[in-house]
């Protein structure tokens, strides 16, 4: 079946097997930032966003998203120009093996688009379905914390309409 | 996987959604979330019935109760203002441990009703509110949760070409309050025993007493021993602790995340805790 979906800003038609997950189908086309995990929904390695909500994609069908707009890690920053989470992450040293962290800045990247400012409280709890073996999970909240503040900080400095990613 | 699924249909009304499962029963399911049907095996099924796109996505109170679209994510149900000032809150706390945010923000309130797991946590605290089911298929009718989630399924159980759109939950009594405790060995694992209770009070008294458990058992069950153990006394902290010790007869589960012996040793505690906390917002 054909389906159009937004990913990563552009908007294209996709031929997709009805039955292909959509974690399956973002590898299948590149997007290899959606790390493959546990497959069960329990790790949050597969975290996108879609339509702005934070979801784990190996327990959602590709057909799921029809004309809806997906968000991968890829999404949010390059190497040359990374976003305030990712830079955080590695300023904080909350990045050891890797593997996790695409989950971690996507499930980070929700929260802060929807509480600018979040306490602690707030940050374990939007973390809570990402899975991190190596860190202890210490040094990715005060990462979160500098890029909220980061980002509120140029906000105030420039501000603009809020665009989406 | 389902293995022989081959389309997926978008429709733009509830009447359309049901003219495809009828059409295409019983190969067809509906799906909204999609936590319940990604991962399933199922050989029966070639198409899906996407009705995420459909209106019925709304949290509201009204003066006789709550009302909640079924497609409304557990995630909503969590954030929620209405939902946390209503029956203590207990249908947001429940919400909170069920599953973690990333599949809380997919997973809707409808689908954990009609794809129910008996360590899911809202369940079980619907069940303590008396939650009746709206359900569009050619007609629309009503069924009370508890009919719904019985073992043993009466007439008038859910069928293949019907859907949930609503849930309601009456308001509970003015002289009541309501708690819910669960055990669990991480903050994001399912519940081992999860109890949620209702109790409203008349001249100082216990009126009425609703307790529910859910994880523990085989099925979601009403805790009619302890319930009628607290009706007509006066409550106190030694009245609750007694009354929670007569969950202990009853015949538990035991699975890896814990032996039978083990949560029946819990059990009482967890319903003890939520008796404890329904008691406090009475005061």
């Amino acid at each position: 079946m054909k389906i159009s979906i937004k990913i990563n800003g552009e908007a294209k038609i996709y031929e997709i097997d009805p039955r292909e997950l959509l974690l399956n189908f973002l590898r299948r086309i590149g997007w290899f930032g959606v790390k493959r995990g546990c497959d069960n929904g329990d790790c949050g390695s597969c975290s996108v966003l879609v339509e702005g909500k934070a979801v784990n994609s190996c327990v959602m069908f590709a057909a799921q998203c029809k004309d809806r707009e997906v968000v991968t890690i890829e999404g949010l920053g390059t190497v040359e120009n990374p976003h305030p989470l990712q830079l955080s992450f590695v300023e904080h040293g909350g990045v050891q093996c890797g593997f996790c962290i695409p989950g971690l800045i996507i499930s980070a990247k929700a929260l802060l688009d929807a509480n600018p400012s979040p306490a602690v409280n707030d940050i374990r709890e939007a973390l809570s379905g990402n899975l991190c073996r190596c860190t202890g999970y210490v040094k990715q909240i005060s990462a979160v914390q500098t890029a909220a503040k980061r980002i509120r900080e140029t906000q105030k400095a420039s501000p603009r309409p809020k665009v989406k990613v | 996987m389902l293995k022989n699924l081959k389309e997926f249909y978008y429709p733009k009304s509830l009447k359309e959604a049901i003219d495809i499962l009828h059409a295409a029963s019983p190969r067809a399911a509906v799906i909204a979330g999609g936590t319940a049907l990604a991962l399933a095996e199922n050989r029966t099924l070639e198409s899906l019935v996407d009705i995420s796109r459909l209106d019925f996505r709304y949290i509201r109170k009204d003066s006789k109760g709550l009302v909640i679209g079924a497609l409304a994510t557990l995630q909503e149900l969590v954030e929620s203002s209405e939902v946390s000032q209503f029956a203590g809150g207990i249908l947001s706390r429940a919400a909170s441990f069920t599953n973690a945010r990333l599949i809380r923000n997919s997973r809707t309130v409808g689908g954990c009703i009609a794809h129910p797991n008996p360590w899911d946590d809202i369940p079980c605290a619907l069940l303590a509110l008396s939650a009746v089911l709206r359900i569009s298929n050619r007609s629309e009718r009503t069924l009370s949760l508890e009919d719904h989630l019985a073992p043993v399924k009466k007439n008038g159980a859910l069928s293949a070409q019907d859907i949930i759109t609503e849930i309601f939950i009456p308001a509970p009594p003015e002289k009541g309050g309501c708690g819910f405790a669960r055990f669990s060995k991480t903050a994001t694992d399912a519940s081992m025993i999860s109890v949620a209770a209702s109790l409203s009070v008349k001249d100082g008294t216990c009126f009425e007493a609703h307790l529910v458990m859910g994880a523990g058992l085989r099925h979601f069950m009403r805790l009619t021993e302890v319930e009628n153990l607290l009706a007509g006394k006066a409550l106190s902290a030694e009245a609750m602790a007694q009354a929670s010790q007569a969950v202990k007869s009853m015949d538990f589960i035991g699975d890896f995340r814990g032996s039978k012996e083990y949560r029946r040793e819990i059990a009482s505690h967890i319903v003890h805790d939520s008796l404890e906390m329904a008691w406090r917002k009475l005061a």
